[in-house]
Order: C-alpha cells, then sequence, then structure tokens
C-alpha cells in the first residue's frame, strides 16, 4: 500500500509558500527596523552591536518634545474626530434624517480624499503669512499680526481631526448597525425617554466600540505623517512621524539610519501594545452585537425640525474638510503669487500654471509611475491576499491563524516603518542589486503594508462561502486548485474587485511610503507635488493637486457606485 | 461496500476534547440503504464525514469496496477527491454562481474523473431526467425552490455514477409534506440505480422509512445495528427502545424467569437469561389494550382515563393507575371509555421489553 502524498499536492504547496514569504517580509522588515537601531553609521558600513542609539536618544530633550508633541497632537485628533464621527454615525443609524445615503456616500469616500492636499489647503487659507483668510482679515481690520495661524499644534491636530472624522464614523456606524434594537426598544416600551435611553442604554452599549475607535485614531495619529508633514515641518513642530523622516533627509549631515531605528522601534513597541486594550474593547463591543440572522431595523428617531441641525452640522463639516481646502487650493493654482480674492486678482487669475505644468516631462514620468503602481499594486495584493485567506480561512493547517495574525501587523504598525525598513535593505544591498530608489522598492513596500487591508476583505468574503460548497466540489473529484479558481473565488468576486479597487487608489493617493523611497527617477504624482511644496514652487504645487484631484474624482465616484450596488448582489448571493 | 473498523476521530476545542466518533466498528453491504440515526452531537455527521474523506480519522480503518481509503495505523488517507464517492450535502452546497446543468457537469468537467463532452452532456442530461429537472438545466441555482435545489445536489452526486452514495440530513431543510414525498424519491433512486446509500438523519420516521438497515448512534458510539423492524420492536437497550418511538416505562425488580414486580404490580412476561435483577418493563402505546371491563387475564390493571386525545387516524388516552402515568394510542375509537371513568389496561406479555436498569 503506498503512502498517499496528494494530500500535499503542488497548489497546495503555491498557496503555502506565497502566504509563508509575505508572512516573512512582514516579520522581516520589522525585524530590520530593530536591527537598524543596534547599528551605527551608514548602511553597509561595518558596525558592532551597540545601545548607542537609544542612550542617545534617551538624553536628547528633543526627544521628550516631539513625544509630547506626539501626544498633543493626538489627543487633539482624536477630540476633533471622535465626536464629529459620533454624532454622524448616531445621525445616519438612528434617525430619519434625510438623504442619508448621501451622507453616508460623502462620508465613505472622504477617506479617500488624499491627505496632503486637504493639509495645502489649510496652508493657504490659515497660513499666518500667505493663509488667503488670515490676509483678508488683517486688510479687513488693519490687523498687523495674523489672526489665526494653522501651523500650531492645535492647528494640525485640528486639520488631522478632519481627514480622521469619516474613520471614526465608519468604525463607530458599524458598532451602532450591529448593536441590537431589542436593547433600545425594550427601554421605550418600558417607558424610558428617548433621550434618556440614549444616554443610559444607547450610549453605554456602544461604550467599548467608542473606546476602540479612540485607541485606533490614538495609533493613526501617531502614524500620520501627511497633515505633520505639510504643515508642521515647515514650521519645527515635529512629531514621531516627521522626526524620522528629519533623520533620514536632514538639512545638512548624514542620515542618521541608527537614531530613526531606535525612533521606529519605539513606534513598533507603541503600535502593538495599544492592539491590546483595542482587541479588549472591540471584543466587549462584540457581545453586544446581534450574534446572527438579519439585522432588523428598529423604528429612527424623528429629528423633527433638527433634520436641519443635522444637516447643518455635516454641512459645516463637509466645507471644512473638503470644499474650502480644495477651493483654497484651486484659487491659488491661478494666481502668480497668493492673494486675496479681489477683483485685481481676479482679473491676473489664469490657467497659464496647467498649461506649464502639463507638459513637463516630470510630472508625465511621475503619473506614469503612479499609474504602474495603480495596477501592479492591488494585482499582487488581491492575489497574495487569496493565498493568506485562503491558508487561515480554508485550510485547516495548524499555525493558520500565527498567520493571520502576522498579516494583521503593518494594519497598526506605522507603514513608514516598513518604508524605513526597505529603504534600509535597498542600501545594505545595493551593491549587488540595484534596488535603492526603484519603483520596484515602492511597489513592495505598498503590498507589503496593503495586504493587511486585502486579507481583511478576503478574510471577510470567504468564511461567507459555506464549507460545504467546496467540499462539494472535492467529493466530485475537483482538486484544489481548480476548487479555488472555480469555485471560490467567482463566488467571492465582489471582495476582490473591492480590494482591488480600493488598494489602487490608496495607491494614487499614497504619500507617507513615497517620500521615504521616491528618487528622481521614482517620483509619484505625490511626491512630485511634496517636492514641489518643499521646493517652493506652492502655485505649481496647486496646479497638479487639483489635476490630481480632477482625475481622480471619477475614479472615486465610480468605484463608489460599484461597491454600493455590489453589496446587494453579495447579499442576495450568501 | 462500506466498512468501517474501530474508528476514531476526536475534536479538540478550547476547552475539551470531543470524541465525536469512539470506536465505531460498521459493515454497509452492496446495494443497501443503510441509515445512521441518532441525537444531535452523536456524531453521525463526522463519521459521514470520515468516510468522504473530509475529516481525517486518528484511528481505525475505511475501506470501500475492495480499496483501503483511509487506515490511520497504515498511514493510508485518500482525499475525497480521489473516492470516487457521491455526497448530498445538509446545506446542499449547490454553487450559486452557476446554471443547475453546469453544476451537475462541473465534477465531469473539471473532476479527476474526467468525461469527454459528448459524454458530460449525456450524463448531465440522463441525472435532471431522473430527478425531473429537465425543465430548468439552464436556470441559475438560486432561482430554484429548496425542494429543487436539494434534487439538483442529489443530480450531481448521482452524475459522477458513484460506488457510494453519502447523505448528511438532505431532507432538514424541506417542509413536511415536501420531505415525505422527496424520501420516496430518493429510495425509489437508490433502489433503480443499485447504489448503495449512508444516509445521516436524526429522525426515526425518516429512518425507518428509508432504511434496510439502520445503526442507532449516541455519543459517538453505536448502540445497535439492525432492521427497522427489529430495531423497534426488540431494542438492546432502553435508549435504542426510546429513540424509535415512546414507551411506557415501569422500574422493576425480578422475581423470577416468568415475573417481575413494579409499582403496578406483579407483571408476567419473560426475562432474557442474564438480566439483572434491577430493570425496566418497557411497553409501547400503542402495544397497550384497553377496556372498561376487567378480562381476568394476567397483565391486567386498574385505571383512571385522565384524558383523551383526538388526532384523526389514531386517539391518544392518558392513563393513571397507582400514580403512574401511562399513554395509550389507537386506531379503534371505544366510544364507551369515557374522560374521568375507570378502566383496564392490559399488557400482552408477548408486547413488553425488558431493559436493565
Ligand atoms: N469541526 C469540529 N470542531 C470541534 N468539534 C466538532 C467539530 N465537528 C463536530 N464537533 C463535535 O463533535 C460532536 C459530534 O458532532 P456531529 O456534527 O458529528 O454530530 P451530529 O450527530 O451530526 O449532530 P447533528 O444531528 O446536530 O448534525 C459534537 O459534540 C460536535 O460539537
Ligand atoms: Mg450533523
Amino acid at each position: 500500500m503506498k503512502k498517499n502524498i496528494s494530500n500535499l499536492d503542488w497548489s497546495r504547496l503555491l498557496l503555502l509558500g506565497v502566504a509563508g514569504i509575505s508572512a516573512l517580509a512582514i516579520l522581516g522588515l520589522l525585524a530590520m527596523v530593530v536591527w537598524m537601531s543596534l547599528r551605527t553609521g551608514v548602511p553597509g558600513q561595518p558596525s558592532s552591536y551597540t545601545l548607542k542609539n537609544y542612550t542617545a536618544l534617551l538624553n536628547d530633550p528633543y526627544t521628550y518634545r516631539v513625544m509630547v508633541t506626539t501626544l498633543i497632537f493626538s489627543a487633539v485628533t482624536i477630540a476633533v474626530s471622535v465626536p464629529l464621527g459620533f454624532v454622524f454615525a448616531w445621525l445616519i443609524e438612528r434617525t430619519d434624517l434625510p438623504y442619508k445615503a448621501l451622507a453616508m456616500s460623502l462620508l465613505s469616500i472622504g477617506i479617500l480624499f488624499p491627505t496632503f492636499l486637504k493639509a495645502m489647503g489649510w496652508v493657504f487659507l490659515l497660513h499666518p503669512r500667505i493663509g488667503v483668510i488670515n490676509i483678508f482679515l488683517m486688510q479687513l481690520f488693519g490687523l498687523k499680526n495674523a489672526p489665526l495661524n494653522i501651523a500650531t499644534l492645535p492647528g494640525i491636530g485640528f486639520v488631522e481631526g478632519l481627514t480622521l472624522a469619516p474613520l471614526a464614523y465608519v468604525m463607530i456606524s458599524a458598532a451602532l448597525r450591529g448593536m441590537n434594537p431589542a436593547f433600545v426598544e425594550a427601554a421605550s416600551i418600558h417607558g424610558v425617554s428617548k433621550w434618556r435611553t440614549l444616554l443610559r442604554v444607547e450610549l453605554p452599549l456602544v461604550w467599548p466600540a467608542l473606546v476602540s475607535a479612540v485607541i485606533w485614531m490614538l495609533t493613526v495619529a501617531i502614524a500620520a505623517f501627511d497633515v505633520p508633514g505639510v504643515i508642521g515641518m515647515a514650521n519645527n513642530i515635529f512629531t514621531f512621524s516627521t522626526a524620522i523622516y528629519f533623520m533620514i533627509n536632514p538639512n545638512e549631515g548624514l542620515p542618521r539610519y541608527g537614531l530613526s531605528g531606535a525612533y521606529g522601534t519605539i513606534m513598533v513597541g507603541l503600535s502593538l501594545i495599544l492592539m491590546f486594550p483595542y482587541f479588549r474593547a472591540l471584543k466587549q463591543s462584540h457581545r453586544y452585537q446581534i450574534i446572527s440572522g438579519k439585522s432588523y431595523q428598529s423604528r429612527p428617531i424623528e429629528l423633527g425640525r433638527w433634520w436641519l441641525f443635522g444637516w447643518g452640522l455635516l454641512g459645516l463639516y463637509l466645507v471644512l474638510a473638503f470644499i474650502l481646502p480644495l477651493l483654497a487650493i484651486f484659487w491659488v493654482s491661478l494666481l502668480p503669487y497668493v492673494q486675496v480674492p479681489s477683483r485685481q486678482a481676479f482679473s491676473v487669475a489664469s490657467f497659464e500654471r496647467y498649461s506649464a505644468v502639463v507638459f513637463d516631462s516630470a510630472l508625465l514620468q511621475a503619473a506614469w509611475n503612479t499609474l504602474v503602481l495603480m495596477v501592479a499594486v492591488p494585482t499582487l495584493i488581491v492575489s497574495i491576499s487569496t493565498a493568506i485567506s485562503w491558508v487561515v480561512t480554508r485550510s485547516r493547517m495548524r499555525g493558520r491563524m500565527v498567520l493571520d495574525a502576522i498579516a494583521f501587523l503593518p494594519h497598526p504598525v506605522p507603514h513608514l516603518l516598513f518604508a524605513l525598513a526597505i529603504a534600509y535593505v535597498a542600501l545594505l544591498v545595493s551593491d549587488v542589486v540595484p534596488l535603492y530608489g526603484t519603483l520596484f522598492v515602492l511597489l513592495a513596500v505598498y503590498v507589503i503594508c496593503w495586504i493587511s487591508f486585502g486579507t481583511r476583505v478576503l478574510n471577510n468574503s470567504m468564511v461567507q462561502v459555506h464549507r460545504e460548497l467546496e467540499e462539494a466540489a472535492q467529493v466530485g473529484g475537483v482538486p484544489t486548485f481548480r476548487v479555488l479558481w472555480k469555485v471560490i473565488l467567482p463566488l467571492i468576486r465582489p471582495g476582490l474587485v473591492y480590494a482591488w479597487i480600493w488598494t489602487s487608489l490608496s495607491a494614487y493617493r499614497e504619500l507617507t511610503m513615497a517620500v521615504f523611497l521616491a528618487s528622481p527617477n521614482s517620483q509619484l504624482l505625490s511626491t512630485y507635488i511634496w517636492g514641489q511644496w518643499h521646493g517652493g514652487g506652492l502655485g505649481d504645487a496647486a496646479a497638479i493637486a487639483v489635476i490630481m484631484i480632477v482625475i481622480m474624482s471619477p475614479l472615486v465616484t465610480s468605484f463608489w457606485i460599484y461597491a454600493r450596488r455590489q453589496q446587494h448582489v453579495a447579499s442576495s448571493v450568501s | 461496500m462500506i466498512g468501517i473498523h474501530s474508528l476514531t476521530k476526536t475534536f479538540k476545542t478550547a476547552t475539551d476534547t470531543v470524541r465525536a466518533v469512539d470506536g465505531v466498528d460498521l459493515q454497509v453491504k452492496e446495494k443497501e440503504f443503510f441509515v445512521l440515526l441518532g441525537l444531535s452531537g452523536s456524531g453521525k455527521t463526522t463519521l459521514l464525514r470520515c468516510v468522504a474523506g473530509l475529516e481525517k480519522p486518528e484511528s481505525g480503518e475505511i475501506s470501500l469496496g475492495e480499496q483501503i481509503v483511509s487506515s490511520a495505523e497504515r498511514g493510508i488517507f485518500i482525499p475525497p477527491e480521489d473516492r470516487a464517492i457521491g455526497m448530498v450535502f445538509q446545506s446542499y452546497a449547490v454553487w450559486p454562481h452557476m446554471t443547475v446543468f453546469q453544476n451537475v457537469a462541473f465534477p465531469l468537467t473539471d473532476g479527476k474523473r474526467r468525461l469527454p463532452r459528448s459524454k458530460v452532456q449525456e450524463r448531465v442530461v440522463a441525472a435532471l431526467e431522473l430527478v425531473q429537472l429537465s425543465a430548468v438545466a439552464d436556470r441559475p441555482v438560486p432561482f430554484l425552490s429548496g425542494g429543487q435545489q436539494q434534487r439538483v445536489a442529489l443530480a450531481r452526486a448521482l452524475a459522477v455514477e458513484p460506488r457510494v452514495l453519502l447523505m448528511d440530513e438532505p431532507l432538514s431543510n424541506l417542509d413536511a409534506r415536501l420531505r415525505e414525498e422527496v424520501r420516496e424519491e430518493i429510495r425509489g433512486l437508490a433502489k433503480k440505480l443499485g447504489i448503495t446509500v449512508l444516509y445521516v438523519t436524526h429522525d426515526q420516521v425518516e429512518a425507518m422509512a428509508l432504511a434496510d438497515r439502520i445503526a442507532v448512534m449516541s455519543e459517538g458510539k453505536i448502540l445497535q445495528i439492525g432492521a427497522p423492524q427489529v430495531l423497534y420492536h426488540f431494542p438492546l437497550n432502553q435508549s435504542v427502545g426510546e429513540f424509535l418511538g415512546s414507551m411506557n416505562e415501569f422500574a422493576g425488580t425480578v422475581q423470577n424467569e416468568s415475573c417481575v414486580k413494579t409499582d403496578l404490580g406483579m407483571v408476567h412476561c419473560a426475562v432474557p437469561n442474564g438480566a439483572p435483577t434491577e430493570v425496566i418493563v418497557a411497553i409501547r402505546p400503542e402495544d397497550l389494550c384497553l377496556s372498561c371491563d376487567p378480562s381476568g387475564s394476567n397483565n391486567e390493571f386498574p385505571a383512571r382515563l385522565i384524558s383523551q386525545l383526538f388526532l384523526g387516524d389514531i386517539t391518544v388516552y392518558y392513563l393513571s393507575a397507582n400514580e403512574k402515568k401511562m399513554r395509550g394510542k389507537t386506531t379503534q375509537v371505544d366510544r364507551q371509555l369515557k374522560t374521568g371513568s375507570r378502566v383496564y389496561v392490559r399488557f400482552p406479555a408477548e408486547k413488553l421489553k425488558i431493559f436493565p436498569r
């Protein structure tokens, strides 16, 4: 009797291999952050292991300033984003607010809006020297100094908070939607008033979800780069992320990889430690959720005339978060230099910059590079995530939950650290393989960081495919790979398409990882704008930003329409 | 055709280990319709999945025909795709992105036992003919009713011409009337095609209606194997007896080989050899004889008729004798029996069952 080994057939081996290599890459890059913190000098130079970087870090008052800055920045961010997110979630999930679908769409799409453009817009609005609103107020009241300043710690926290409010909304509304309406109805049936129910029943029940949202916002704020990078850095306000960037790209002297590694190690530790309370709160909040079956809608709270107030708030938010900054960017892009709207300003406004900018070969190259990433990154992510999610949800491999945890790691850990690590690796091997500064390293780091997103989406899709659908094919004699290809993948197609488009659009708007890795040969649209911005070409930066948004808008809109339609299809299939 | 030898399968959960299948021995004959019957969680599905190759047992052996498909001791494990079986799942597991035709054809076009294109067409048409679904062949399966989906699953399992057909509660998602109808169809088809069937259910009526033989399972073990009539009339123990239908039970003490003392009084019956002193005397409701007047024969006890329930084809009597509650069942209505009146119950000695207590 010969031993049967078709259990370990090639397709399984391939799936396991892809999943395993990706997991190793994630762990390897994290280990690289720690490793570089233990060395000094230029990458590739011989160095002994040392704790010098840590002692330098601990003895430098600058470190503590960065820490406090990061903390205050995060606190302001949370104070702005979570209350906004909660109010929006409550309005949309629990009340009879009119045009809910529109509100929901605008907020969800808001997540994809490039953050660094928003930050640029706010500089054009409220910078003490060039901010249009400031100039306007000074002219109006004859002030000597600018009354408002966005280039302060509360200022950048405010802008980051506006940016993250849609994310907070998504997290909290998921909790509100999943909450069993019977809890609330039981209170009202027994004679408890609406407001009292909100305070005494609903709020305590969503409390864990709020806590988890707060912790998540904290990790995002600590990792945030766009806003502190665009507004803070030029004004000497440094958070962890921008401090690390500045160590690698100093105004003078050599990049200090060792020290940045030490900072990075602290950030990795911090983000991982924060995951403990995060998952505890999340578990607690799941306990209050409907376990199974169709969730039914409770009767929405009637807002009456208050709906105006609800939309007023939403409108104000949309104006502050999108419309004003966009208008400011557009305005600046039309002018030779920044000035307040006036008859004189309108007379010199023109599209001249645009014609100059679009035919710049460097910009065209950057656009091409961006396009390449927008196709290659999502394709790789979807393929790799399929392999990982298959192992995690479909196989019975021992250790598959460990694989899942590793694939999740890049979610909480700041992405710039992965970029930092891969830059370091590229430098180490630069004599053997000239990787440093190529588009390839950008591709690699995007893929590694967003596998966590891809696997979240695909895990979710795959567990919804009934196990027996797969087993029926197996019993029918169909080999593993064909089962995956012909049964599972067609059934999770909405999830695949969703993950593909989302990561493609993310590649379009990404700045953080790109600024660490882009070289003159591998510029992207985002890094090109970043370069113009810090090189003093504010007007050109604004013009390219406008072009970026004009290209992105139809993409995002069609994606959103698709996603909404697919959701209906998906729910009718399962 | 199916041979199972001291098969054991355990599951480890976070808190403990469950012996889902615990040393099962079982032989299913060629062309036999064999039913696994047991309460929820008794391990029927697990046993079936072991035969399919969807679970890997820790110990024991499974053979299909001449071939050993699974033997933990000898390190043999043939994966499901190589076992040449058909299976109907509880959820039907028809692929929602395919039409009826594609569902049935998929194992034939993409499976290990691939057929030439012309042959596939022929097979699928025949299989759909068999389950009377030819009319909807090109419809996507989400647009079928539950009963139709169930038959797609059956056609798909039959189309591969399996040596063995496995079914896991295939009727549990259908409503009562449809269930009865499909039950007849399945039995008819299996007999017509002459295939060996291993069928799992927790419904004893379904089991008796379908089976050539039944194995009653409990906590991973097999309690008794036999033809439906044998299990019903001669259960080896109380559990099996109760599982196949309700019984009136009385605790008793054996006096001699033909006499048991119970709360009701002396009961005369044949006490099997080797029965312990402490026993349960049991009788099925339909075996009770009721009358208004005593007949003077053995095993007759006075009782009070508490209530009667008319169910159309049968009438159920609720009785109380010496503080003991009893249930009787009859198809003949005796108009003289009045609720609240005194009646006489008789236990025919040949219908009494004796179990160890
Ligand atoms: N994958 C699994 N992991 C852990 N325990 C399992 C698993 N599958 C089954 N069990 C356990 O094994 C035991 C037998 O389960 P099984 O599904 O075989 O029962 P069953 O007789 O088919 O029940 P039902 O009639 O409810 O379908 C149960 O206690 C069950 O909890
Ligand atoms: Mg079962």
